[in-house]
């Protein structure tokens, strides 16, 4: 009884897939053939476009190949020579075997990328072209004041995205970076020094670098199918610098992420201030430095209206576009003992008018904004220190002295910021009510 | 600083900047003449190399003197398509050394406490240069 019981669900089953499968197959498949076309046409992406082009010549090419010097008589002879000619050519035992081998590869290729996604936690690549074709393109910027981190946020991300990229594929890749996923960067960069390190060890994956100036427009690949812009933070032309970035994003992309870097004054751009240097290099001068940390509060400030500048410039009228607004405050090794002040101050009046004029502009236009008004972060943790020009044990000199107690903390705190800032760059829900703030 | 000599450190960012401005619209009409050479060593290439690949797989005694032409040319067509890729490396080195200046301008222009008139003159220039480089990255320079 409940052999024949199996037999007929089998029997039904396979008559419900023989009906509704190869339809349902065919929709599938017309549904993403008509989205791609639409894409197309609507975001023209000129590289797909010329791909399809050339395969198109190659297609003709191939036929023209077939029909050179022939003069077939009727359609049976047409397709008789045809069978032949892919038989001899492309449906040989050597030619498939290659086609196979080349397949495998391929295909083993991403097998290794997606077990890498699977152990480092990283949303994964088909995960990421679904989202992509169904959710819209994502992109970003990473905007804020000069030597506040940006660059270093995004060199975290785009290493860690670097892991499971083709660059990284055994045989493949040119492994020109530390393999290294973002708790061991981290791990790289918050290790206590040993007794002989210089004081200016600024680690990330453990190669010492120095504060490097931000030119121009930079995109870093940071996930699968995801970019973010770096742009320059210096105050003259930021506004309208920063409008050009975002126009770069909107409105190709439909999702989008603004991460707004800040440090509470502790900005790096001191070490390229000659006047503080060297006026530190002949002593202590908390009263400079006091002085300069206020003038990069305030600068911080000045530059909330450049980005909302930015933003309005970039968002067109009447786009139902989604964004999310992360403000990090960068350097918290350096203040972690104030953080109550801190989250007092980035809590304050001026960042409220910031994200009620964020919300203004995009919801007012028929979008959507999540704002993160305050995540402490030190995407590095170390004593800050600048060159003095001079030769010998006084070559550099001491600016901000971190705090030891700060780095397990901090640690854990800036690993889950980078890990939820990954996720977010997958994110699909943008609620209603406006989100975190 | 005076207010004489810090009008004279705009007027030199603003010569450097108009400076690099050129250079990267010289990087731009580059790439756009070597983008038409490109194109035709690319479809020279393709001609040849299915022109070629039909004759030998026809086999056709007719089609023979295009084998012949294809074995010749199609290394030749390499060689130059390999050249115009070289020198579209050089262009993106020069297009990066440009953006360092542009970096080290930024923050003279930052730390050189100008006056707002000069400020907003300087904001003009790096939003020119500024716009040059976008298109430079459009085409696959920056």
């Amino acid at each position: 009884m409940s052999k024949q019981k199996g037999r007929a669900l089998g029997a039904i089953t396979s008559v419900v897939a023989a009906i509704f499968g190869a339809p349902l197959l065919a929709a599938a498949l017309l549904f993403a053939a008509v989205q791609l076309l639409t894409r197309l046409i609507l975001r023209p992406r000129w590289g797909l476009i010329a791909s399809l082009a050339s395969g198109t010549v190659v297609f003709f090419a191939s036929l023209f190949l077939f029909f050179w010097g022939r003069s077939p008589n009727s359609t049976t002879d047409v397709i008789r020579e045809m069978r032949a000619f892919a038989s001899d050519w492309f449906l040989n035992p050597t030619e498939l075997l290659v086609a196979a081998l080349g397949f495998g590869l391929y295909f083993s290729a991403r097998l290794w990328q997606y077990q890498k996604d699977l152990l480092d936690g990283r949303p994964s690549y088909p995960r990421a072209v679904f989202d992509s074709l169904f959710g819209g393109r994502y992109g970003g910027a990473c905007l804020g004041v000069g030597g506040v981190g940006k660059t270093t946020l995004l060199q975290y991300l785009h290493y860690d995205h670097l892991r499971s990229s083709r660059h990284n594929a055994p045989f493949f890749g040119g492994r020109k970076f530390k393999d290294r996923d973002i708790e061991e960067m981290l791990e790289g960069t918050y290790q206590k020094k040993p007794a002989d390190a210089a004081d200016d060890s600024f680690e990330i994956g453990g190669a010492i670098r120095e504060y490097h100036v931000t030119g121009d427009l930079e995109r870093f690949k940071v996930a699968h199918r995801r970019f973010l812009f770096d742009v320059r933070g210096q105050e003259v032309g930021r506004a309208t610098h920063w409008a050009q970035a975002l126009g770069e994003i909107w409105p190709s992309h439909h999702r989008a992420m603004i991460v707004n870097v800040m440090t509470y004054g502790y900005s790096a751009s001191v070490m390229k201030r000659s006047d503080i240097v060297s006026e530190l290099a002949k002593g202590p001068r908390p009263d400079l430095l006091a002085a300069f940390q206020e003038e990069k509060r305030q600068e911080e400030i000045r530059s909330l209206q450049d980005v909302v500048e930015a933003v309005d410039a970039a968002w067109p009228s009447d786009y139902r576009g989604r964004l999310i607004v992360k403000n990090m405050i960068n350097m918290a090794g350096f203040w972690w003992d104030k953080r109550a002040d801190v989250e007092r101050h980035y809590r304050s009046e001026p960042f409220q008018q910031f994200e009620a004029d964020l919300r203004g502009i995009i919801e007012g236009r028929g979008g959507r904004l999540i704002f993160e008004p305050y995540i402490p972060v030190s995407f590095l943790f170390d004593d800050m220190s600048a060159k003095t020009g001079k030769e010998g044990p006084d070559d550099r000199v001491l600016i901000f002295k971190v705090q030891e107690r700060a780095r397990e903390d901090l640690k854990s705190l800036t690993h889950l910021a980078i890990k939820q800032m990954r996720a977010d760059l997958f994110r699909v829900s943008w609620p209603r009510n406006g989100g975190l703030s | 600083m005076t207010q004489t000599g810090n009008a004279r450190i705009a007027g030199a960012l603003k010569e450097l900047l108009f400076a690099q401005e050129k250079a990267v619209a010289a990087a731009i009409r580059q790439r756009r003449r070597q983008h038409l050479r490109l194109l035709l060593a690319g479809a020279a290439l393709l001609i040849l190399g299915s022109g070629g690949l039909g004759a030998f797989v026809g086999g056709e005694p007719a089609a023979r003197p295009l084998l012949y032409i294809a074995v010749l040319a199609l290394p030749l067509c390499l060689l130059y398509y390999g050249f115009l890729l070289g020198r579209a490396v050089s262009l993106r080195q020069e297009i990066s050394r440009i953006r360092s200046t542009l970096g080290a301008l930024a923050v003279a222009a930052q730390d050189a406490k100008l006056s707002e008139a000069d400020a907003a003159e300087l904001g003009q220039r790096f939003a020119a240069v500024d716009s040059m480089m976008l298109k430079a990255r459009k085409l696959g320079l920056n």
